[in-house]
């Protein structure tokens, strides 16, 4: 039996100062907190498909750092903070009987919209090889620079380009695991750096990204593709290419992990 | 043709934030510090009959604790966001651009709105409202991905804010009561702080154009129409789309911050009714066609006591009445006299808020919210009579 009363002065410490906890502060608090519930084994996690040490991880970011408004400057003990987690877990097997895949109609628009790569991952790259081979740029070269771009990208691009921006794919079903492990909903913040703009359609803006973002330098250093209206054709079939190979990426960081 | 989109969290999980019976909330009821009424709602609730632990058929034999490996990625740039909103954001509020967190309710008088926050509210500062407790703003989330054309998403750029205050709803503005704001939690530039006003002005006067599909979860730049760039998502359109729903649930959380800011703004009306009969005694002494008159008695109307207020007689044309309702909802009428026909418009800086006619010999009534500079202007056809109403 673990010994949890040597960890609840700290606890309650941190735990009523949450609201205003300095960076290492919030790491010492992440460390207690796996310490209380990793060794912590509740029969609701019988039920639950992940391993636990991502329930842990997630009850920390749902629970603990989410503030809850009517615990606000009030302490926790450890015997409580279990419990909490256990309850969080039995929310999640809530979730998984509601969990849905979610549909939207969307009415033969997706020509539209902010980057036009809806059928990017339909298999049907016919054109995207036409262009780009019109243009004298070889499948097999983009293909390798797309791939190094990616690698070179933080950890969150890949699986965020994948879910948010080439959707449209059954296969891109089990990233959800993917982009929960990774966060990936945390990061709209950088949309703007990574450089997608909503345009009605791809050939009247030239480019659906700005110049100056890291798509933008993709195209136009990594593919040497200026972005110009002139070529907005050319640039829509990089992007294809770009959004097929995060698909296969995410599947192969899916299977890793 | 379908399109799969995932976001996170689910919908189901935000319900339950906001609205569900969190651990504090039981504890609360468990220390008797909440009303009979939600008290007897939280133990009506599943959650309370699963809060005593359930140690009967737990896994095995604790394993002895491991040490915790190194937070990952996403968790510790959402901390680092967190800390350096705090650290650059010393200022006291009021002021334009602050973010304030709301974790209380507080109201002019004690007990007036029985409601426990479970999760912290958060409101962008804009401009002044009515009193010195009042502050216009507009509801922030954190959940970026259920962004619509008409929630402005932050960027890193736009400077250290609170990650739990990622985006701006400008289709759910809020009055803020002040004494709810429990901490300035990040603050947005001037120039930022117009796009959101600009954007908040296209959200009032256009829609989103029917050339961009619904597309949730995905968010990305744009300019208003005065050029500004602006990161948001993309329009709502079929039944199906989430975020309506989403919305939804934020237009019923938002009542926490608007409910006090009413009730404060119908103390502070009800402190200050005397002063409009004041006014509109001094105004009426400049005019040549305008004339006080004793109000008629109307025993039957079920009005409250105006006799402190006279009626407003435009030569010839029409008498007005100007009825403060307990409600905080200002009614005037309007009674055409004789052969006129009135038009009536109850005027906010220039904006028409309600418009109605007066037909000959019959009362147009005409109701707003409570706010401040309105006038009510009167027109035969011929002449207008403009009545500054609230300075």
């Amino acid at each position: 039996m673990v010994d949890l009363i040597r960890y609840d002065a700290e606890l309650t410490d941190l735990w009523q100062r949450r609201s205003d906890l300095d960076e290492s502060e919030w790491h010492k608090l992440y460390a207690l907190v796996w310490k209380i519930l990793i060794s912590f084994r509740p029969s609701e996690l019988a039920g639950l498909p992940d391993e636990r040490e991502e329930y842990v991880q997630a009850f920390f970011e749902r629970k603990v750092f989410r503030l809850d408004a009517a615990a606000d400057g009030r302490g926790v003990h450890s015997t409580a903070l279990r419990e909490y987690y256990r309850r969080f877990l039995r929310d999640r097997l809530d979730e998984i009987k509601h969990e849905r895949t979610m549909f939207i109609a969307s009415d033969g628009e997706e020509e539209g919209g902010c980057c036009g790569m809806a059928d990017a991952a339909d298999g049907g790259a016919d054109t995207p090889l036409h262009e780009l081979a019109d243009a004298g740029l070889a499948l097999a070269d983009v293909v390798a620079r797309t791939d190094a771009w990616l690698a070179r990208m933080e950890a969150w691009v890949t699986p965020y380009l994948a879910l948010h921006y080439c959707a449209d794919v059954e296969t891109s079903e089990p990233l959800v695991h993917l982009a929960q492990r990774l966060g990936v909903a945390s990061y709209h913040h950088k949309a703007k750096k990574l450089g997608f703009v909503w345009s009605p359609k791809q050939a009247d803006s030239g480019a659906s990204f700005g110049r100056d973002t890291l798509l933008g330098r993709f195209v136009e250093k990594d593919l040497g593709i200026p972005v110009t209206a002139k070529n907005s054709s050319l640039v829509l079939s990089a992007f294809k290419i770009l959004c097929h190979q995060a698909l296969l990426r995410s599947d192969q960081m899916e299977l890793a992990l | 043709m379908k399109t799969h989109f995932y976001l996170s969290p689910s919908i189901e999980a935000i319900e339950q934030r906001l609205f569900g019976v969190s651990d504090s909330l039981i504890e609360m009821v468990e220390r008797g510090e909440v009303s009979n009424q939600i008290a007897t709602a939280v133990r009506n609730a599943p959650e309370w009959q699963h809060r005593q632990p359930a140690n009967q058929g737990d896994l095995s034999d604790e394993l002895a604790p491991t040490e915790a490996p190194a937070m990952p990625s996403h968790l510790a740039d959402l901390v680092r966001r967190r800390v350096a909103a705090q650290q650059a954001t010393p200022t006291q509020p009021p002021q334009a651009g602050q973010i304030i967190q709301v974790t209380k309710i507080a109201t002019p008088r004690k007990g007036q709105l029985d409601w426990v926050l479970q999760a912290p509210l958060h409101v962008l500062l804009d401009a002044p409202a009515e009193t010195p407790e009042l502050w216009h703003g507009w509801l922030m989330s954190s959940e970026a991905s259920y962004a619509s054309w008409w929630d402005l998403v932050l960027q890193e750029e736009d400077g250290d804010v609170e990650p739990e205050a990622a985006m701006v709803q400008v289709w759910n503005p809020v009055r803020l009561y002040l004494p709810m704001a429990s901490r300035v939690v990040g603050r947005i530039s001037m120039a930022r702080l117009q796009a959101v006003r600009a954007l908040a002005g296209e959200f009032a006067t256009a829609e989103a154009p029917d050339t961009i599909p619904a597309w949730p979860g995905k968010v990305a730049s744009r300019t208003t129409l005065d050029a500004l760039e602006v990161t948001t998502g993309s329009p709502l359109r079929s039944d199906s789309d989430p975020r309506w729903r989403y919305q939804h649930l934020y237009a019923y959380a938002s009542k926490a911050i608007t409910e006090p800011a009413r009730l404060a703004l119908l103390e502070s009306a009800a402190v200050t009714t005397p002063s409009i009969g004041e006014r509109l005694r001094t105004w009426v002494a400049q005019q040549t066609t305008v004339l006080l008159a004793p109000r008629l008695a109307q025993p039957m109307s079920g009005a409250p006591d105006l006799s402190s207020m006279p009626d407003l007689v435009w030569e010839g044309r029409a008498r007005v009445r100007v009825i403060d309702l307990s409600d905080g909802v200002t009614t005037v009428t309007v009674t055409a006299l004789a052969a006129s026909t009135i038009v009536c418009r109850v005027k906010q800086g220039g904006v028409v808020l309600v418009k109605t006619t007066a037909l000959p010999s019959e009362e147009a009534r005409l109701s707003w919210d409570q706010a401040s500079d309105i006038e009510l202007v009167l027109d035969d056809g011929v002449q207008q009579l403009a009545i500054p109403l609230v300075g």
